[in-house]
């Protein structure tokens, strides 16, 4: 009996877990099919997902921010009169930038601009400030327009493009300002936010390796008074009268070619050639300041230069991350005024022509992982005159000097945070000659020995 | 005032010496794809970029340089470097397929 009953209970364990290993078997393959379906569905979801991420990346405008705190200690000394200034500037600038990209065709860039001086005073600013200047000078807290261009892609290897384009922080001046990317001008010669149109030639049509060229037609100054005001008053050409005579004003125009003559990602070499027309000069009525008349359109201006920058030396040595890190570059620049019969341009009524060399170096500091030092020296003749006058500086143009200039400077990070950026820059600037800062072309260059130097410290934030 | 000023900034900037590591850089990624890949390859490296979504190239970055010399097949070898490829990786996602980048122009 007992026997029996082991025998039958036996079979019942034997049957159950034969029954129990079945239905693992067959959960375990649910789960196995489960699982694969899941997955399936996570795949069709990812790709989706993936689609609409693409679809909405371009479907909007994208915002950023740069932002950045200063204090310049500048020094101004006359050496002929022994006499100093000093002063320390604390200062913002805001910059935020907008990009859209609807199409890979057309793309919208727009940057509004605050640089204002701590505790500065608004509105008591200099009278000849104009509008391609504004927001590159530190004057009050309001928001300006900087930039706000668009660009049209076409698909025969041409770029039209229009508004108030990029053309401050040129090529080879964001080094200095510590931008990653330098925008087309050449800041040897231009340094100004300039409304213009704009029509590119890609590599199809300028051949050699990464080049390309672009034709700019714009205007810096419009001559009819009360131009904001044209529909509700009878606009009429600005008058300058002086005490005997009377001069039409003229608008102001600006035209130009420019581009990259080679790019191969180490040599890269820029040229510009830029005209203002009917730049501002003096009507000569009788050569004294009483009757002549100042900001008379006077004549025409060009500008000339040609950059080189060598971007990495690892040429030298390809294991060396020191030189492959290592930037140099050097430009010649020339400048030419020419007024017309009756007109003088600064101070001269003949043709005037000045020229610049400017070179410099950028490398790691061997401290950190990223900080660079930088050092630049430039030179400028007696007539030197480029269109530099939005230059970020607080001494004004470093460019623009009639005499030399000498800056050093180091850009680093503030703990390991890309977007929070520092700078101590030095520049010393000795003028063998009054510095033309603001386009005004009446003026001559009176022989000084003034000396400008200026220590600034700078934490900036990117996003 | 000036002086505590100066005291303030060399501070900061002391602090910038005393805390910063290698990281890879999505600018650099561009400058290094322009001077070793881009004769090679033909084509921009938005163009690459933009052959991926970001989190393809996610999935793509253990194995980049054979992707690139996927994409490329006359890359050179010595402009596969190991000490370039985070500096690509950034640059590819920077401006991926997806990533809504406007180039800069």
């Amino acid at each position: 009996m007992f026997k029996k009953i082991i025998k039958l209970s036996t079979i019942a364990i034997l049957a159950t877990s034969a029954y129990s290993a079945d239905t693992n078997n067959d959960r375990l393959n649910k789960l196995e099919k489960k699982i694969l379906k899941l997955e399936k569905k996570l795949s069709k979801t990812n790709k989706k997902l993936n689609q609409v991420k693409a679809h909405d990346a371009y479907d909007n405008v994208k915002f950023s921010i740069d932002f950045r705190n200063s204090v310049d200690f500048i020094t101004i000394k006359d050496n002929n009169t022994n006499t100093t200034e000093t002063n320390d500037i604390l200062s913002t600038r805001l910059y935020l930038d907008m990009a859209s990209s609807p199409t890979d065709k057309i793309v919208f860039r727009g940057k509004f601009g605050i640089n204002n001086v701590w505790g500065g005073h608004p509105g008591t600013g200099d009278s000849s400030f104009k509008s391609w200047q504004a927001s590159s000078k530190a004057d009050n807290n309001e928001f300006k327009l900087k930039e706000a261009y668009i660009l049209y892609t076409a698909d025969n290897d041409m770029t039209y493009s229009a508004g108030r384009r990029q053309s401050t922080g040129g090529f080879l001046a964001n080094h200095r300002t510590n931008t990653k990317e330098a925008t087309s001008p050449l800041s040897h010669v231009t340094n100004m936010e300039i409304d213009a149109m704009m029509i590119m030639f890609g590599e199809s049509f300028t051949k050699a390796e990464g080049s390309f060229l672009k034709i700019l037609y714009g205007r810096a100054h419009d001559p009819v008074h009360g131009v904001n005001k044209m529909y509700a008053e009878d606009g009429t050409l600005k008058t300058f009268t002086g005490a005997t005579t009377t001069e039409k004003d003229k608008e102001v125009n600006i035209a130009g070619i420019l581009g990259n003559i080679y790019d191969n990602g180490t040599y890269k070499l820029m040229g510009q050639r830029m005209m203002i027309i009917n730049t501002k000069g003096r009507k000569i009525v009788d050569g004294t300041n009483a009757n002549d008349i100042k900001s008379a359109p006077a004549g025409n201006a060009c500008v000339t230069a040609l950059s080189l920058e060598v971007n990495g030396l690892d040429m030298i040595n390809e294991d060396s991350d020191f030189l492959a890190d290592t930037i140099v570059f050097a430009s010649i620049a020339s400048t030419q005024y020419k007024p017309k019969d009756g007109y003088s341009l600064l101070g001269s009524t003949e043709n005037k022509s000045g020229s610049s060399i400017w070179i410099g170096a950028k490398f790691p500091d061997m401290m950190t992982s990223s900080g660079k030092f930088g050092i630049e020296y430039n030179k400028g003749s007696q007539y030197w005159t480029p269109f530099t006058w939005a230059e970020d500086n607080m001494l004004g143009s470093k460019i623009a000097v009639r005499g030399h200039a000498t800056e050093i400077y180091w850009n680093g990070i503030i703990g390991n945070n890309k977007n929070l950026t520092t700078q101590i820059k030095y520049q010393n600037i000795q003028h063998d000659y009054t510095p033309n800062q603001n386009c005004q072309g009446w003026v001559k260059p009176e022989s000084v020995d003034i000396t400008a130097s200026n220590l600034t410290f700078s934490i900036r934030y990117i996003y | 005032m000036n002086k505590l000023l100066k005291l303030a900034f060399i501070s900061v900037v002391a602090f910038s010496l005393a805390t910063t590591v290698a990281s890879a850089d999505s600018a650099k990624g561009k400058k290094l794809y322009q001077k070793k890949l881009k004769k090679d390859c033909g084509m921009t490296g938005g163009d690459i970029a933009k052959k991926h979504s970001q989190d393809e190239w996610e999935g793509l970055k253990d194995g980049l340089a054979n992707e690139i010399k996927s994409i490329c097949p006359s890359a050179k070898d010595k402009a596969l470097k190991g000490k370039y490829m985070g500096h690509y990786y950034d640059f590819f996602y920077e401006f991926a397929n997806d990533s809504g980048n406007v180039p800069s122009c």
